[in-house]
């Protein structure tokens, strides 16, 4: 008794000084699950010119970027987020649909990137490059493509867009033709980029803001033109349910719907653009939330079984 | 699951089986040198472990993928459970070393002349073994589970391991509940192997001091002597050299080293302090439950995976009544403490149920209790075995991302945290900048160590050897009553 009681107050000291700090009357806590990279300055700059000091946390890849959606749901009980700021669209409607995000303007979209083909063009040239995902499913790109785990992030996103655009059957026999094919299965949208980068594939299915990432770094890769079978994503800003600075909230959400944010963002690379174009997949969302579960099995089924 | 559980226990158990070998033969060639030689090869075995794992495997994809440069004469092919598995054993050889290693320090000269004849692999098999036997245990169970909860590493050469239904469930629907479901094998089979491995441990007298190292290799013979060299010089080599290498090549690099350095200091004084205090707490909450076997369901904390405890955290601390701790960086230390308890408890525990019960018992009888009989008397013995627990968590908790992404609130951004965000956007010379700051963070304290070994471990008070002399002198043999 005597060692728990020493253990428990030893912590205690430990954790007092470790740093509990009053909070401030001006602040937004911001999760962020647009990249750190592009959004830190976004919010800095709302901060200089609002006065209101904005406490973000950001998403990783490590925990496949729906850390944050996790954490949502997890604190609804006493949130502690003012806002989500998420670089896609699935996981902000499966929260709304939970009852996380405010009643009323639950949320809104502002801005777009898009779902592409990448290829190395010092093995491939543009002529004569794959232009349907039919067609990565030739015998020709046999162990030459790569594309992250289909049942993460913005990848299963477009996979469940495609079942709805094709049809479950249509569908099934695609994944199932393009699992023959022996694709390099990998961890991240950035790691394809990568293994095309460097050879080890010569055809990716990547994100847009990964492709100009990569052309950053001097990687020789190209996207593909948008067809009708890319999906577009949009970023999405959302007041939580019970938060606790509903009105710097607000004015942060705002700030991040302005065209100038906008602009910002598609200079470095996060967005395409600011209105999404006529091309690209129709997605009824509702539908394919329901579908959810069906597809995702079906998809565990061909790729990782 | 079948297939997926078979690669998993199959990489898993390869790796460990590979990371022991290695890191016995690393201890034994280590404990054969003079001291200043053993403490390059201990900064040399921290560098190893302090590595990110995307960083060895981005390296032997660089040397030996599909388009390596290495793959003409050397067409090994990484993309295989064996690949996947030695990629691993590079990156945990480390924790093997520094556990025999330590444990060997608390042998005397009496333990090698007492039998003389005690030489090469018989020395070995009769005195080195059952030395580290325990421990080894302890950390080939830490080796089985970190191997087994790995996922970046398997998928980058397409070997596709049980993690991923885990991070299926908790990706796809939110849901705790199904993806703790889905990783029951990776929290069972490694506490049922802890559970057969522990042993009642076996407390070995020690009358003089650690072993004369001329001694150490005299006893272990040319023939094996040579070998562990060849072995570790190649694997320090690879798992060293080789991705250092590649992560100090670029001029780049350093051109971006002090920018990086600047902009980011909240976030290294962060990740130095948390990764120090949780490391700090875990080895004292270790001192105080070693007595209690109890204390062994603490591995449980650090075979379910990171997210899964940081959701029970949450869930326990996000209340009114705790929310000022909830929001504060003090839920970053209880998060990393709680995660590492486990193994640090059974180091801890191996490490003081082994005192000389002979010397426990003289400074007993001389009226020692309390913090006196634990300074003069566990912490010179277990002492090398308490730094090891505590460097080993204070690494892991350097790299910790699973545990602190759901967890972390504002401003308490660590370095991991910030290399994974930018890992994303191919900023690698700013990537590798973050690592080289980490690897100083992760040298630090080792550093500190050697250059203080001599004087707080080497030098071991005086009113301790007249408890092992004043032991010795009650032995039978020694009053003639024998």
């Amino acid at each position: 008794m005597r060692v728990v009681l020493r253990l428990v107050s030893l912590v205690g000291a430990l954790l007092l000084l470790a740093g509990c700090r009053p909070g401030s009357t001006r602040e937004v806590v911001v999760y962020a699950s647009q990249d750190q990279v592009y959004a830190e300055p976004i919010l800095n700059e709302f901060s200089r010119a609002t006065g209101i000091k904005v406490r973000a946390v950001y998403d990783s890849e490590a925990v496949k970027t729906v850390g944050l959606a996790n954490r949502l749901v997890r604190e609804a009980s006493n949130p502690q987020c003012d806002v989500f700021w998420n670089n896609e669209e699935l996981r902000t409607r499966q929260l709304a649909a939970r009852g996380i995000l405010r009643e009323t303007n639950v949320w809104v979209s502002m801005g777009y990137r898009s779902r592409r083909i990448v290829i190395n063009t010092n093995l491939i040239q543009l002529a004569h490059a794959p232009r349907s995902l039919a067609s990565i499913t030739n015998a020709e790109w046999g162990g030459k493509v790569a594309l992250a785990y289909p049942l993460f992030g913005t990848t299963a996103t477009h996979f469940l867009a495609l079942r709805q655009h094709w049809g479950a059957q249509r569908w099934e026999a695609w994944c199932r033709a393009l699992q023959a094919n022996k694709p390099f299965l990998v961890e991240g949208n950035s790691v394809v980029v990568n293994f095309v980068g460097r050879g080890e594939a010569w055809i990716g299915l990547t994100d847009s803001d990964d492709v100009a990432a990569g052309l950053r770094s001097g990687l020789p890769i190209a996207s593909l033109p948008l067809t009708d079978e890319s999906l577009l994503i949009s970023n999405t800003v959302a007041i939580i349910r019970g938060a606790r600075n509903q009105r710097s909230g607000e004015l942060l959400s705002a700030f991040l719907q302005e065209q100038s944010t906008m602009e910002r963002l598609i200079a470095a690379g996060a967005l395409e653009g600011s209105q999404p174009p006529e091309r690209g997949l129709v997605v009824d969302w509702s539908q394919l939330l329901n579908d959810l579960d069906s597809a995702t099995e079906t998809l565990r089924a061909v790729f990782v079984r | 699951m079948g297939s997926l559980l078979f690669n998993s226990l199959g990489t898993s158990l390869l790796a460990t089986v590979l990371a022991l070998g290695l890191g016995f033969a690393a201890a034994l060639f280590a404990s054969a040198l003079p001291a200043r030689a053993q403490r390059t090869i201990l900064v040399l075995a921290i560098i190893a472990m302090a590595l990110p794992p995307f960083a060895v495997a981005n390296c032997w994809l660089h040397y030996l993928g599909a388009t390596g440069v290495w793959r003409h004469w050397l067409p090994i092919d990484l993309f295989s459970i064996w690949g996947v598995a030695w990629i691993l054993a590079l990156m945990f050889w480390p924790i093997t070393f520094a556990a025999a290693w330590s444990a060997w320090r608390t042998l005397d000269s009496a333990h090698f002349d007492a039998e003389p004849a005690l030489c090469g692999a018989s020395l070995v098999r009769w005195l080195l073994f059952p030395v580290a036997r325990d421990v080894i245990a302890a950390v080939a169970v830490l080796t089985f589970a970190l191997a087994l909860n790995q996922f970046s590493v398997p998928a980058i050469f397409q070997v596709k391991v049980l993690p991923v239904e885990f991070w299926i469930r908790f990706s796809t629907n939110l849901d705790a509940g199904k993806a703790l479901a889905a990783c029951w094998p990776l929290i069972l089979i490694p506490f049922a192997a802890w559970l057969l491995l522990r042993r009642t441990q076996v407390s070995w007298p020690s009358l003089e001091g650690h072993a004369n190292t001329n001694r150490f290799r005299h006893h272990l013979g040319r023939p094996l002597f040579v070998l562990t060299t060849i072995i570790s010089v190649l694997v320090i080599g690879l798992s060293v050299a080789v991705p250092l290498w590649q992560l100090l090549a670029s001029p780049r690099t350093w051109r971006e080293l002090p920018q990086v350095f600047r902009a980011i200091t909240p976030a290294t004084v962060n990740t130095f302090v948390f990764a120090a205090a949780a490391a700090s707490i875990a080895v004292v909450a270790g001192l105080c439950l070693w007595r209690l076997r109890l204390g062994g369901l603490l591995w449980i904390l650090f075979l379910t995976p990171g997210v899964l405890l940081s959701v029970a955290i949450i869930w326990l601390f996000n209340r009114s009544m705790l929310e000022v701790i909830y929001r504060s960086t003090a839920i970053v230390v209880i998060a990393l403490c709680l995660r590492y308890a486990g193994p640090v408890w059974a180091l801890v525990r191996r490490a003081f149920i082994t005192v000389d019960r002979s010397v426990l018992e003289a400074a007993t009888l001389d009226g020692l209790r309390g913090w006196a009989l634990v300074r003069h008397v566990y912490l010179p013995h277990a002492a090398p075995v308490l730094f090891a627990a505590w460097y080993i968590a204070y690494l892991l908790c350097l790299w910790d991302v699973e545990t602190l992404a759901l967890l972390y609130p504002p401003g308490a951004e660590t370095l991991a945290l910030r290399v994974f965000n930018l890992l994303h956007y191919g900023h690698m010379a700013q990537v590798n900048a973050l690592c080289i700051i980490l690897l100083g963070l992760a040298l630090a304290p080792g550093l500190l160590y050697v250059l203080l070994c001599h004087r707080v471990f080497g030098a071991t008070p005086c009113r301790t050897f007249t408890y092992k002399r004043h032991a010795a002198a009650m032995t039978p043999e020694s009053d003639g009553s024998g």
